[in-house]
């Protein structure tokens, strides 16, 4: 519900900016591109990169690449600059990318007055790759994984099979309904998975929040170093769990199959575990805790150097 | 039948509650998937190992507790003074009046500022349009977002090696000159890469963002091995 607002709020301040950004002296052009797979072979790996605006890959149910270009500049002569160029390699893979070829003219181009929009259709096997510089990047509905970074922006994930890698500068993150394994990171930048089912998620931000909800994998390593993580999710056999902040709270919610091996600690802040643990305090000052008779308890490590460590099992 | 699918529908499977079409496409889906084809092993394992716990009973006196802490609720809404029940009763019918309400008060606002402001707009001269695109040119205003990067990028590395200087005390030297190795390797990297993309052999950069893309990386790389140390994994990088 919350997130169906925020997409209504971004679409309204997107009409909004449109309308009160368009001039007289703007001219925009939309392309699409069609492009089919030669016989024989399937399209393995679509590389986008735009340094000039947004990109949005969606998998679809065929063989060849779609692409629709939204160019917006200041001129027609500065229009026919903006170019978008798809190469496909041999063997499968598509490199699409965007430029700004040189002009003739001594005027320079306005800050802000040229902007090209990708939108991606590919099919669902390819493995994606996009690389934008301030701008979003949204993906969806892809079966073998993602590549995806920005300096500036956004990266928005949803549906998507395989691993999929993330890097931001600074922006917000989200990524939702992921089958396989997460590697996620940003400098400055809020984290929100939802739903990650598969061997690995490992995420790491310099500043920022990682909230996860409904987790359900075999390796988690979540670091944040100014900010707090709050972790829901299934913690299996076997499995290793590993969280830490140098300076922020950390609060899960899990449930634990076959029996459980806690290690918490806090430098400056109190650690709160379930009573099912009976955790001790060890010189150290770190507590330990464990309970279930299972041969393959998962192992849980929680550190942080200020902060406070709240484990709750449902 | 794509592996979403099957995360979601493992579950029903093994306990044998899909149709013969769903199974049938499911266990397709597993003969040429390896990823699903262990999650469903690792599940049905699990289900196999917890049907051969043994059943375990509640103590007794787990269900008399139940039973006395229902018994209190109940006396302590009987014990509710009258006015309770009638805010009970009337809760619904008020928080649709309330939000009528606001609806109504909402619009009259805005009818009457429109009003205000078509009179206000009639008798004031238009003001000119104010320019929408800044006065810097594409090139300078790109040259500025890279070096906004760089700068940004240089103070997280700056701000961590300085966090990372305070734990390394509880180090070992072994860990402590692992670390160092590594750092300095990252280093080096950075030089080279600023080398690389150096305008005339000084401090000012060339200006493109994909040309600039092993330098971040080699940001990005140090920026992890730093914010692991400062959390004590010295042995994740």
């Amino acid at each position: 519900m919350t997130r169906a607002l925020v997409r209504g709020a971004q679409a309204l301040g997107f009409l909004v900016a449109l309308a009160g950004s368009a001039r007289a002296d703007e001219v925009f052009e939309r392309d699409a591109v069609n492009v089919s797979a030669p016989p024989g072979v399937d399209i393995s790996r679509v590389s986008v990169d735009n340094r000039l605006g947004d990109v949005t890959v969606r998998g679809h149910d065929h063989e060849g690449i779609v692409v629709h270009a939204f160019k917006r500049a200041p001129d027609d002569e500065t229009l026919e600059r903006l170019v978008v160029s798809l190469v496909p390699e041999p063997g499968g893979p598509v490199s699409i990318r965007t430029s700004l070829l040189a002009g003739l003219e001594s005027r320079p181009i306005p800050a802000g007055a040229v902007e090209v929009d990708l939108v991606v259709l590919v099919p669902r096997s390819a493995r994606v790759r996009a690389e934008v510089w301030n701008g979003s990047i949204e993906v969806e509905g892809v079966d073998n994984g993602a590549e995806l970074a920005a300096n500036e922006g956004e990266i928005d994930v949803k549906q998507v099979s395989g691993e999929v890698s993330t890097h931001i500068a600074h922006g917000p993150q989200e990524l939702a309904e992921i089958f396989g394994a997460v590697d996620a990171r940003g400098v400055e930048s809020d984290l929100d998975l939802e739903e990650v089912i598969g061997s690995r998620l490992a995420a790491s931000v310099y500043r920022g929040r990682v909230s996860a909800r409904h987790v359900r994998v075999r390796e988690l390593s979540v670091r944040t170093i100014h900010g707090s993580v709050r972790l829901e999710g299934t913690l299996l056999a076997g499995g290793h769990y590993r969280v830490s902040a140098y300076r922020g709270n950390l609060e899960l919610r899990v449930r634990s199959e076959f029996g459980l091996r806690v290690m918490a600690r806090s430098k400056s802040g109190q650690v709160r575990l379930p009573k099912v643990l009976a955790a001790r305090r060890a010189a150290t000052g770190a507590f330990f805790g464990a309970y279930g008779s299972g041969r393959s308890p998962a192992e849980l490590q929680l550190t942080t150097g200020m902060g406070h460590i709240t484990l709750a099992e449902f | 039948m794509r592996c979403g699918d099957v995360a979601r529908l493992s579950s029903a499977y093994l306990d044998g509650e899909l149709d013969d079409r769903m199974s049938s496409a499911l266990r397709g889906h597993l003969r040429t998937c390896d990823r699903c084809r262990v999650l469903v092993e690792d599940e049905a394992a699990l289900v196999r190992a917890a049907g051969e716990l043994e059943p375990l009973e509640p103590p007794a006196e787990l269900w008399a507790a139940i039973e006395d802490r229902l018994a209190d609720a109940e006396i302590a809404d009987a014990e509710r003074p009258r006015y309770w029940m009638w805010w009970r009763a009337a809760r619904p019918y008020l928080a649709g009046l309330s939000l009528v309400g606001a609806a109504a008060a909402a619009a009259l606002f805005l009818w009457q500022r429109e009003a205000g402001e078509s009179a206000a707009a009639a008798s004031e001269p238009v003001p000119p349009p104010v320019a929408l695109v800044s006065s810097r040119s594409h090139e300078e205003a790109r040259a500025s977002e890279l070096s906004r990067a760089d700068r940004r990028y240089q103070e997280t590395i700056a701000e961590l090696r300085a966090i990372v200087e305070t734990e390394r005390a509880a180090w070992t030297p072994e860990e402590v000159a692992a670390f160092d190795a590594r750092l300095a390797e990252l280093d080096a990297r950075i030089v080279a890469e600023r080398a690389r993309l150096s305008v005339g052999g000084g401090e000012e950069l060339a200006t493109s963002a994909a040309g600039r893309d092993p330098l971040y990386a080699a940001y990005r790389a140090q920026i992890d091995v730093l914010s692991a140390a400062a959390v004590g994994e010295l042995g994740a990088r």
